[in-house]
């Protein structure tokens, strides 16, 4: 489904990516790991030109998207979960659910769409004309996954959803990606949680200082050891 | 759409606020406090205007005037009579001094430059955000008021225009305010204004979904241009004489008061702001002037009307950042408040 071919990004004189390629196919989820610092956000955000591609190839469904306009390449089909839970935090939870829809005409689609993930997440619909800062940390990270689903994504990258988050609502965000899976959603997971995202990966990439230094099956990952400590901080299995 | 429905029920609210004033004026005051209310209207399109564009794109803007001064002096250039330019500007470019518009024609024609005009800087303009925009829009107002000063031909220069036709009443300002409100207030909820105040309040998150900021932020320029546009040509044609000092910076910082007072982020700001800033500002310049009160003469105090307003702003921003109305409508508050509350107090 997305395909990336030795892309950099460079901030200016900086450069945050030095050549990565990796692939995700459709059904798939991909994690995407590394310590601090390693280019993630900077990748993931170039997939959909929010930052600068300065080399290299980006495929979707073989169609080369690389420097399109954001709203075109989420038109498409592809759309990314900021860092951080960028919630709308003055705005109430279905302005929030609205403008995950920016770029979508079908207003039935919309509606429809709007419907079934307050069904989904039944803590929205609660919520739904509260202001989204009134939210606690784990609920404004559903919103922001909600928001991004809002757009039809065939394909949804997530940065960091755990980010910050207490141990018991980190198991609640994974539960609710292993039912997007289920669902057939194609996901893309940046994540320092290495050993939660290996459980729920099919694959997975490891990159530091901005280059690749581990692309697999997420079990090998996991047995590898040497990758797993060097660069993750964990211990192997 | 509901939320359309529930914001023309908002904009009615606040246009019956409006109508009002002006009935009341109508009916019971003397012409000196008819003529108070007219530049009320006048003030109160500015206000609107400038909240369209501030209040959405969070960009805070000093060159709202320029839009009304280029409306005003566009409308009074074509609509005064042949007879009054032979003597008043006998030299105008493009063959105008001997041409006479009619005045429906000379308002249309004015608001078609301003928006042109907008457009064009518009285009330049929304490419910064933050501090280096709002210095452009300040550049652009000193732009417009040093080429009006020194295209002496066509503005007569620092001298007043005079003998525009007196044609704007109290009626067509209300009805022109009412109209504004109406537009800043389904502008503000509808998808566009939904997506450019998200943007402005998390431009990373914004760009995620897509959102076309640049475009939208032209947009509302676009828009709060037309509605100075519309106070410019209702100030000309009422006062009968312009000249560039009436769209500088005193003006840009009533206005600016005005909305900072009520509140930037809502179309019930814009329009109690002005409510409350008007009140203000016509009983400092009473006690100005040195009244007598129950017995006591009271000094003559120039300048106290700067004071007020200075003070004013001061105060606003210790005591309420935000206004006095707050980042919601008027018809929202009550609403959001009981949502928030049922949400419970986890705030984060």
């Amino acid at each position: 489904m997305l395909q990336l071919e030795n892309v950099h990004v460079s901030y200016g004189p900086i450069k945050a990516v030095r050549g990565v390629s990796l692939e995700v196919k459709g059904g798939e989820i991909v994690a995407l790991l590394g310590p601090n610092g390693a280019g993630k956000t900077s990748l993931v955000s170039s997939v959909v030109g929010l930052a600068p591609t300065s080399a290299g190839k980006i495929r979707l469904d073989g169609a080369d998207i690389t420097g399109e306009p954001t709203e075109r390449i989420v038109t498409r089909g592809i759309t990314l979960t900021p860092e951080g839970r960028r919630v709308f935090a003055d705005l109430t939870v279905g302005e929030n659910l609205q403008l995950g829809a920016a770029c979508r005409k079908d207003r039935d689609g919309v509606a429809e769409d709007l419907e079934t993930y307050l069904e989904l997440f039944p803590i929205l619909r609660k919520r739904y004309a509260a202001r989204a800062r009134m939210l606690s940390g784990g609920e404004q990270q559903m919103l922001a996954i909600a928001r991004s689903l809002m757009s039809r994504p065939k394909m949804l990258m997530l940065d960091e959803p755990s980010l910050g988050l207490a141990p018991r609502v980190v198991d609640q965000i994974f539960e609710l990606l292993h039912g997007l899976r289920s669902k057939g959603l194609t996901m893309l997971l940046v994540e320092q949680n290495a050993n939660e995202a290996l459980d729920l990966a099919d694959s997975a990439y490891v990159i530091a200082s901005g280059s690749l230094v581990f692309g697999g099956k997420a079990a090998d990952l996991k047995a590898s050891g040497e990758v797993m400590e060097m660069y993750l901080g964990l211990e192997g299995h | 759409m509901s939320n359309l429905v529930q914001s023309a029920k908002g904009a009615l609210l606040l246009g019956a606020i409006v109508a009002l004033i002006a009935v009341a004026a109508t009916l019971f005051a003397e012409p000196f406090y008819q003529r108070i209310v007219f530049i009320f209207m006048v003030n109160l399109i500015a206000v609107i205007g400038l909240q369209v564009f501030m209040g959405n794109a969070g960009i805070t803007n000093y060159g709202h005037i320029a839009f009304m001064g280029i409306a005003a002096y566009t409308v009074a250039i074509l609509v005064t009579p042949i007879a009054i330019k032979k003597t008043a500007l006998a030299n105008a470019p493009f063959g105008l001094a001997g041409m006479e518009f009619g005045i429906w024609t000379s308002v249309a024609i004015a608001l078609l430059v301003t928006v042109v005009i907008a457009f064009l800087v518009g285009s330049m303009l929304v490419r910064q955000t933050g501090t280096p925009a709002s210095i452009a829009t300040l550049a652009l107002l000193v732009i417009v008021h040093v080429v009006i000063m020194n295209w002496v031909d066509l503005t007569r220069g620092p001298r007043a225009i005079y003998g525009v036709p007196v044609k704007a009443t109290l009626g067509w300002a209300a009805f022109c305010a009412i109209a504004a409100i109406f537009v800043a207030r389904l502008f503000r909820d509808s998808r566009w204004g939904l997506q450019l105040r998200a943007a402005s309040e998390n431009i990373a998150a914004a760009s995620a979904m897509g959102v076309r900021i640049k475009r939208l932020r032209l947009a509302a320029w676009v828009l709060s241009a037309a509605l100075l546009g519309v106070a410019g040509v209702l100030f000309s044609l009422f006062v009968g004489t312009i000249s560039p000092r009436s769209f500088y910076f005193d003006l840009t910082f009533l206005t600016l008061a005005m909305l900072v007072v009520g509140g930037v982020y809502s179309v019930s700001g814009a329009v109690i702001g002005s409510v409350v800033m008007t009140v203000g500002f016509e009983i400092t310049r009473y006690l100005e002037n040195g009244p007598s009160l129950a017995g006591i003469k009271l000094p003559e105090m120039f300048g106290l009307t700067g004071v007020f307003l200075g003070v004013t702003i001061v105060l606003c921003m210790i005591l309420r950042p935000h206004g006095l109305v707050g980042g919601d409508e008027i018809d929202e508050i009550w609403r959001r408040r009981s949502q928030d509350r049922a949400a419970g107090g986890d705030v984060s």
